[in-house]
């Protein structure tokens, strides 16, 4: 029986080397390929003929527009909605990414550390950079020091506000990729034990298994929507941080 | 006659179950599951980016184990403030 752990396997699908860097086709990068095409065809099929009163596809586009609006407005305010485009794209991509997980025989690209923390770490420094451009380096760095703080306690404060600042990319991207390659192993576990246990007492050992199996399906759906859910609540704390540095 | 009366019994369950269903939504924000998660995260990254920003300093200076526990220690001091904070603005 093929290990649990499996599933992760990067493939190489068309080996492709530029200088000396392998930048080869991975079965990763099919399945990111695919939830941008799907995220297409969701947003153009939706929209093609868009009307005041929506059809089926529009509204289900509406929502997922509103949803995000609301998040934005709630969690930044209206000077955030400059940002709508880039939380709305993330959103999208990782909900798509960790849906298409769901899918037997598919991959899930969500559950691999390296890609979440490229998102995350993207994130942090475009987050850096939008404080240091409204702001100024100076007001940038007074963050680090909170106010009303005797001055001695600061060489104290300083690195530990330092170091909480730089492990959000970390906390980010470990929250998507542990709940992603956690619940696809308890899957795969569970899954091998529904085999194991109808081969050995007559198929009456596998109906437990199978119903547990049944239920965190829809728990691993549930937390699909969450993380992506929380990806991008956490980006907009992050840049509303930024925006209202105090 | 017999419907009216149906109706009221319904309204009053509605009106029963509202402040209940109030409650829920406001706890239901995030799952318990969720802010354990959460919390156990934030304690865990300051401390693993302690680490590495210690041993960067230490290879950067080469004094081996100083620039390590300093910034470990500063970690976990950052691990357990953010908790700290995190716990506050629950209440």
């Amino acid at each position: 029986m093929a290990s649990p752990l499996a599933q992760f396997e990067i493939k190489t699908l068309l080996p492709i080397d530029l200088f000396g860097i392998d930048i080869s086709f991975t079965n990763s990068s099919l399945a990111m390929l695919i939830s941008v095409i799907f995220i297409l065809f969701f947003l153009f099929l939706g929209l093609r003929n868009a009307s005041i009163v929506p059809t089926k596809k529009q509204s289900v586009v509406e929502i997922s527009y509103e949803f995000i609006a609301n998040m934005i407005g709630d969690n930044i305010g209206k000077e955030g909605m400059k940002y709508f485009s880039f939380i709305f794209t993330l959103f999208l991509f990782i909900l798509i990414g960790n849906l298409l997980g769901m899918f037997p025989y598919s991959f899930t690209w969500t559950s691999h550390i390296i890609v979440t923390f490229t998102i995350a770490f993207f994130i942090f420094l475009a987050v850096t950079v939008i404080a240091i451009f409204k702001h100024g380096v100076v007001k940038f760095l007074k963050f680090f020091a909170p106010s009303g703080v005797p001055k001695p306690m600061l060489i104290l404060l300083i690195p530990i506000e330092l170091i909480s600042y730089l492990s959000r990319p970390i906390s980010l991207s470990v929250r998507l990729f542990a709940n992603m390659m956690a619940g696809h192993t308890l899957l795969k576990v569970i899954g091998g034990f529904v085999f194991g246990l109808a081969a050995s007492s007559y198929i009456i050992g596998g109906i437990l298994p199978i119903s547990f199996l049944v239920a965190l399906t829809g728990l691993e759906i549930v937390i699909a929507f969450l993380q992506a859910y929380v990806f991008a609540i956490l980006t907009c704390l992050y840049i509303n941080d930024a925006i209202h540095l105090h | 006659m017999t419907r009216d009366k149906n109706f009221d019994e319904i309204d009053k369950r509605i009106k029963d179950l509202e402040p209940k269903n109030k409650e829920n939504n406001k706890k239901n924000t995030q799952s318990n599951f969720g802010i354990g998660f959460k919390i156990s995260l934030d304690l865990i990254s300051p401390i693993i980016v302690g680490c590495i920003v210690g041993l960067g300093f230490d290879n950067f200076f080469s004094m081996k184990p100083i620039f390590f526990i300093i910034f470990l220690l500063l970690g976990v001091i950052a691990g357990f403030l953010n908790i700290y904070r995190y716990m506050k603005k629950l209440r």
